[in-house]
């Protein structure tokens, strides 16, 4: 088990979502930055499909209740065990009674935390994830607080890890402040018009403060909207950059509800919305460019690729040196 | 994948929808891991790793409708919705009366005698937006939403009425309240209902409900 000592604001379980149920209205969940998921999950020797707990910018507390492997991956964030400062994107060994403080430091905002075995929370609807909407799921259905001991789940010996494992810089998305995000046109583009067309893909928007796991609110030279009558809610997906009548563009993130009115003027790419999760409010500058449905798949396929470049590194140290000796 | 039959909300329209939606999630196309049928449109959800989009658009482009039979697809049962109308239950039914200058028992007649159909679900997990209400009891929604709804609730917005499945804010108009839970994620299925479902509303009285 797991302790929270200090659950920050936005702590939650996550795995890589709920599939299936968005036609009964419930929301995929999953964490915001699935890139950051997977890469911790493989480091610790888990499936990507295991459930770890994602920080927001409150940081979090952890300590150990038993022996365990454990990595954070993320952005904007530094790790420490007692004094010693750990590397992100790379797994390290804890001991039963040790704790682990994740503060945000800013250029990012979520953090996930994936420990050998999995958070082992309840399976509802085919996942772990929290539906903070639908108040089920992951723990108690709701963001973690102090005192919740979260339990992990069994390891098979076989894959007991005694070697650290570490993803390279370079295969390591580039959450830079400056983004340029690729997204595929439509399917309303034609109703908004080639002024909307042009004013969306020529400026440089910020994410809005007002914006969380539900959707990123942007800001810039708001979009105009000639829209004829009302359209009616259809089909929503995280990544479907809605545009309402005030003209400033809402990016539906891991929570977005199921459908939604306002005209979708393009759709963020798998690849990309990494990034854009990581997008701090003010300081991020981002820009959209258009591509096909072809290179939304490719960049996806390289995503996932790129996790393969995980190295393990044949170094067995006593593992309460270990926290010292990783730099 | 966003497949669009037209931009109206009505009965002939989303029972093209369901056809698809069902179509396709029989046919197992592969894959195909999610359908998401709305008012007029179906989303569908694959796998980049195992179909590309253009695949997968002639596999959606050969489905013709005319070979399948709607009947296969219909559910045969008619669901009941028990409902308590009025009082604490259903604030807004004197407003709703009023608005369209009719009575409450009137709104309660003309709320509980239509077959309803559910187009989709969405809003919140297992909410259903329901077709079929006669327009006679149309009323606007709140300018203000409520923050909060009992789940069970029964409320109209528009031309619309549906049931909150979970407690949330709200901005329909609350008309009455049914015992059923619509909802409960621990259940096998979790959701009493699910798009392309025929319901009915059955006025109950208090007094019935506390005597079951």
């Amino acid at each position: 088990m797991i302790e929270i000592l200090d659950g920050g604001y936005f702590s939650s379980i996550q795995d890589l979502g709920r599939v299936g149920w968005r036609q009964y209205g419930v929301p995929r969940s999953g964490a915001m930055d699935e890139f950051a998921l997977r890469a911790a999950n493989r480091l610790v020797g888990n499936s990507d499909e295991s459930a770890g707990i994602e920080v927001g910018i409150g940081g979090i507390q952890l300590r150990a209740l038993q022996n365990m492997i454990i990595a954070v991956c993320g952005w904007g964030f530094s790790v420490w065990v007692n004094e010693n400062k750990m590397d992100l994107w790379q797994s390290f060994r804890l001991r039963e009674g040790q704790t682990v403080r994740i503060d945000h430091v800013g250029g990012g905002m979520w953090a996930v935390v994936a420990i050998q075995g999995g958070i082992d929370v309840k399976i509802i609807m085919d996942s772990r994830s929290t539906s903070l909407l639908g108040g089920f799921g992951g723990w108690q259905g709701r963001l973690l607080k102090e005192k919740d001991c979260l339990p992990i789940g069994k390891i098979l010996k076989s894959t007991e890890q005694e070697s650290v494992r570490i993803l390279p810089q370079s295969a390591i998305p580039q959450y830079y402040d400056d983004l340029c995000l690729r997204a595929v046109v439509g399917p309303h583009l034609d109703l908004l018009g080639n002024e909307a067309d042009r004013q969306f893909f020529q400026q440089t928007f910020t994410v809005s403060s007002s914006s969380n796991r539900t959707g990123y609110r942007l800001q810039g030279e708001s979009v105009k909207v000639e829209l004829n009558g009302e359209m009616i809610s259809f089909g929503m997906l995280p990544g479907a950059i809605q545009i309402p009548p005030s003209g400033e563009p809402i990016v539906m993130m891991a929570d977005a509800p199921t459908s939604g009115g306002y005209p979708v003027i393009a759709v963020v790419i798998r690849a990309d919305l990494p990034l854009l999760a990581q997008a701090e409010p003010f300081k991020s500058r981002i820009q959209f460019k258009p591509v096909s449905v072809r290179i939304a798949r490719e960049a996806y396929v390289e995503m996932i690729k790129r996790l393969d470049y995980i190295q393990e590194i044949d170094q067995f140290i006593e593992p309460w040196n270990w926290a010292g000796a990783i730099q | 994948m966003l497949v669009v039959f037209g931009n109206g909300i009505n009965l002939e329209i989303n029972q093209r929808v369901h056809l698809l939606a069902e179509w396709v999630k029989r046919a197992n196309l592969p894959g195909v891991i999610e359908v998401i049928p709305a008012y007029a449109t179906v989303l569908i959800g694959f796998d980049p790793f195992q179909i590309e989009y253009d695949a997968l658009h002639r596999l959606i482009m050969e489905y013709e409708e005319e070979q399948v039979d709607p009947l296969l697809y219909r559910s045969e049962k008619l669901i009941e919705i028990p409902t308590i109308y009025g009082g604490d239950h259903g604030p807004d039914l004197e407003f709703v009366a009023q608005y369209n200058h009719l009575s409450p028992d009137d709104v309660i007649r003309l709320h509980s005698e239509a077959e309803y159909r559910v187009f989709m679900m969405g809003f919140s997990p297992g909410f259903p937006y329901l077709g079929g209400m006669n327009p006679a009891i149309a009323v606007p929604r709140l300018s203000s939403p409520r923050t909060r709804v009992t789940a069970g609730s029964v409320g109209i917005a528009g031309e619309q009425t549906g049931i909150y499945p979970i407690d949330s804010a709200g901005g329909w108009r609350l008309i009455g309240w049914t015992p059923l839970r619509l909802f409960d994620p621990c259940a096998e299925p979790p959701f009493l209902l699910k798009p392309g479902d025929s319901l009915r509303f059955v006025p109950i009285l208090r007094d019935q409900m506390e005597n079951d």
